[in-house]
């Protein structure tokens, strides 16, 4: 009875997304433009403005969210990435000869880019708030490259079966070290009908140019958003397979015809792909998140931008 | 007259519904409840978000810039003009000039803390730097060299080289290999792993033993000090530098020209020191750097004729400069003969 009459309350607040191509469009060509004639340098304030934009033509339960990151921080995350980057690579490359450029490139990829990831993520979590209230990444970057790199090895000794273990292992460990204000995210670890899915898609793979995995992809995300949960709401993802392909072959075909000058286009796709699928069931009003306490880091991203890793949360 | 906005205070996401009105020169919110929950100096409001059309715009304020209230277009039309403008401009000013400071400081502080770093980091590595490396890297060097072009090795004329270049007394367990291929341009060079190459060019360009084996005893000045191997860690330390700032600043074209200079400079030092060697080498072993001198006075005299000594000059210190440098040592005194006329017109001969 109770739980039925539960069900029947529940709120549904639909994340929704109203920027404009044009602007967007306007925005991208500003950035390169500016970009190019101050030798790159105008990079960090043009991302910052880019991230501005979008963030905050999300709108959740009628309020926006906001981007509160700055230009200035970026471009600080960028000097401290780069002489550190640039001496520490000096030295490897050296010491360990011409092998060791292969085993340096294998520890990029696997070890240094999660981190860069995680890194980013933190930066621009802490940056991102809606009603005032900031969210907040704790936990440890290398621990969860090295969480990366044990889940790479115990993937070849599988030969690609435990590929869920990892995706939602990694993806555990970002979510619950999430918090929004004070209030921590809680996770529910399982890869129900994951395994089957990745399975048959894996299968598949040669035969459908890849875009198998548009369904394995699709039922994470549904799995990863079902799984969380903060301060009693939920969050639900209804992506299907379908949808997440046509998302990737309109990319796709965006990106040739366009040459590129499509980026705008895409991006716009991909907020609205969020957008159309991510939704928070509970009441949000009836629970009051709470500012967390302690101060921000100055600078961010360093070690991400320097690679060229993006990601987004929003 | 009185407006309804929305507000958050920075500590929670509770929404407060304000009764907002302007007071003189401050914006007052009131709650439901009467308090007055918000007092704003006009000079204190920040505007986070300007709304275009009918939008909401955010407003924070400079005394705590967490807190959020969200006005209507219409009410913020009214406090805009509240807002004093110079107040606006100033601020805004003074921190976009300090924070170009910054930039412009860290831009130029960067690169030249790298372009010193680099040769002090090679030198703190090179004796960590394996035997077995610097070979492969010397063969692929040879390799480069050797490709189109054959390796000269007449029985007599090496034997002259060889002879010729003991004279030098060099003291080491492995002496260079050396090596002379069949290429008309007037040059000679050091390869990693201890290898001096000589083209045929520079044999018969020489018109004297001494001025061939002043040439060698250079080039043993560059090889004995490791100098192919520390140039090629600075030049790939470089351009890797190069690629980080270029990828992410874009630098591009700047880079190239930037690191074109840089190699220059490094390089230039490098022959300075190969010449000091080869100098006292030479007078150590009774040897006349006449020979020496001849050949940087003939390379200075054709230096205007294009083709004949190619890439020469790039990228070491004017002939001129370096053959005063010599005249200086010179004295009239007996030196010792290096070849016999006999075994000079065999080495010649090497190619044949």
């Amino acid at each position: 009875m109770n739980e039925k009459s539960e069900t029947s309350q529940v709120v549904v607040n639909k994340l929704s997304y109203d920027g404009k191509t044009s602007q967007v469009f306007g925005l991208w060509l500003k950035n390169i433009f500016l970009t190019i004639i101050t030798l790159g340098i105008y990079r960090f304030w043009g991302k910052t403005e880019m991230r501005k934009y979008l963030v905050g033509r999300f709108e959740l339960n009628g309020d926006r969210f906001e981007y509160t990151g700055r230009g200035i921080e970026l471009f600080r995350g960028f000097l401290i990435f780069v002489p550190f980057i640039v001496i520490s690579s000096f030295f490897l490359f050296f010491f360990f000869g011409r092998d060791g450029i292969d085993f340096l490139f294998v520890v990029i990829i696997l070890f240094i880019i999660p981190m860069a990831i995680y890194g980013a993520l933190r930066y621009r979590l802490s940056r991102t708030t809606w009603r005032g209230v900031r969210g907040r990444l704790v936990g440890s970057a290398v621990k969860y490259a090295a969480l990366n790199v044990g889940y790479f090895i115990l993937t070849l000794l599988t030969f690609g079966l435990i590929v869920p273990y990892w995706d939602m292992k990694l993806y555990q460990y970002v979510a619950e070290n999430t918090y929004f204000g004070d209030s921590k995210v809680s996770f529910n670890f399982s890869t129900k009908g994951l395994m089957k899915l990745h399975l048959l898609t894996l299968l598949l793979f040669p035969f459908t140019l890849s875009l198998s995995r548009c369904w394995y992809k699709a039922a994470l995300m549904r799995h990863q958003c079902a799984n969380v949960t903060i301060d009693g709401l939920r969050l639900r993802c209804v992506a299907s397979g379908g949808d997440l392909a046509l998302l990737k072959i309109g990319n796709y075909f965006i990106t040739i015809f366009t040459l590129g000058l499509g980026a705008s286009w895409i991006i716009q796709r991909h907020m609205n792909f969020i957008a159309a699928n991510i939704s928070v069931i509970g009441d949000l009003e009836k629970i009051k998140f709470v500012q967390a306490k302690g101060k921000l880091a100055m600078s961010g991203e360093g070690l991400a931008d320097g690679l060229g890793v993006d990601v987004g949360i929003l | 007259m009185t407006h309804k906005a929305r507000f958050f205070d920075g500590k929670s996401t509770a929404s407060n519904n304000l009764d907002l009105q302007i007071e003189g020169n401050s914006l007052v919110g009131i709650s439901a409840d009467g308090k007055r929950v918000l007092e704003w100096r006009a000079e204190d409001i920040i505007v986070v978000h300007r709304a275009k059309r009918d939008e909401v715009t955010t407003l924070s304020s400079s005394s705590d810039n967490a807190v959020r209230l969200y006005v209507s277009q219409s009410f913020y039309q009214l406090i805009n003009r509240m807002i004093p403008h110079r107040a606006k401009i100033k601020r805004r000013f003074l921190q976009s000039t300090k924070t170009l400071g910054f930039i412009i400081g860290a831009l130029t502080l960067l690169p030249v803390g790298i372009y010193y770093s680099i040769p002090f980091l090679t030198t703190l590595m090179l004796p960590f730097v394996s035997q077995k490396w610097e070979q492969e890297l010397g063969d692929m060097a040879l390799k480069e060299v050797r490709r189109d072009t054959k390796v000269c090795d007449a029985k007599k004329g090496r034997a002259a080289l060889n002879k010729l270049f003991s004279a030098l007394n060099v003291s080491v367990e492995t002496p260079p290999k050396i090596l002379v291929v069949d290429e008309r341009e007037v040059n000679a060079v050091a390869l990693p792993a201890n290898t001096i190459v000589v083209f045929n060019g520079l044999i018969q360009f020489a018109d004297s033993p001494e001025e061939l084996l002043g040439v060698l005893a250079h080039e043993w000045g560059h090889v004995s000090q490791r100098h192919p191997l520390k140039s090629y860690i600075q030049r790939t330390g470089l351009s890797f530098s190069m690629l980080v700032f270029g990828y992410a600043g874009g630098f591009g074209g700047a880079a190239g020209v930037t690191s074109a200079l840089y190699g220059l400079s490094y390089s230039r030092s490098m022959e300075e020191e190969a010449d000091n060697i080869a100098l006292n080498l030479l007078l150590k072993n009774n040897i006349s750097p006449e020979g020496l001198l001849a050949f940087f006075k003939k390379i200075g005299a054709s230096g205007d004729m294009p083709g004949v000594i190619p890439n020469y000059f790039s990228t070491h210190p004017p002939s001129g400069n370096r053959a005063k440098l010599i005249e200086k040592t010179i004295k009239p005194q007996k030196y010792k003969q290096v070849l016999t006329p006999r075994e000079w017109e065999e080495l010649k001969l090497i190619c044949k």
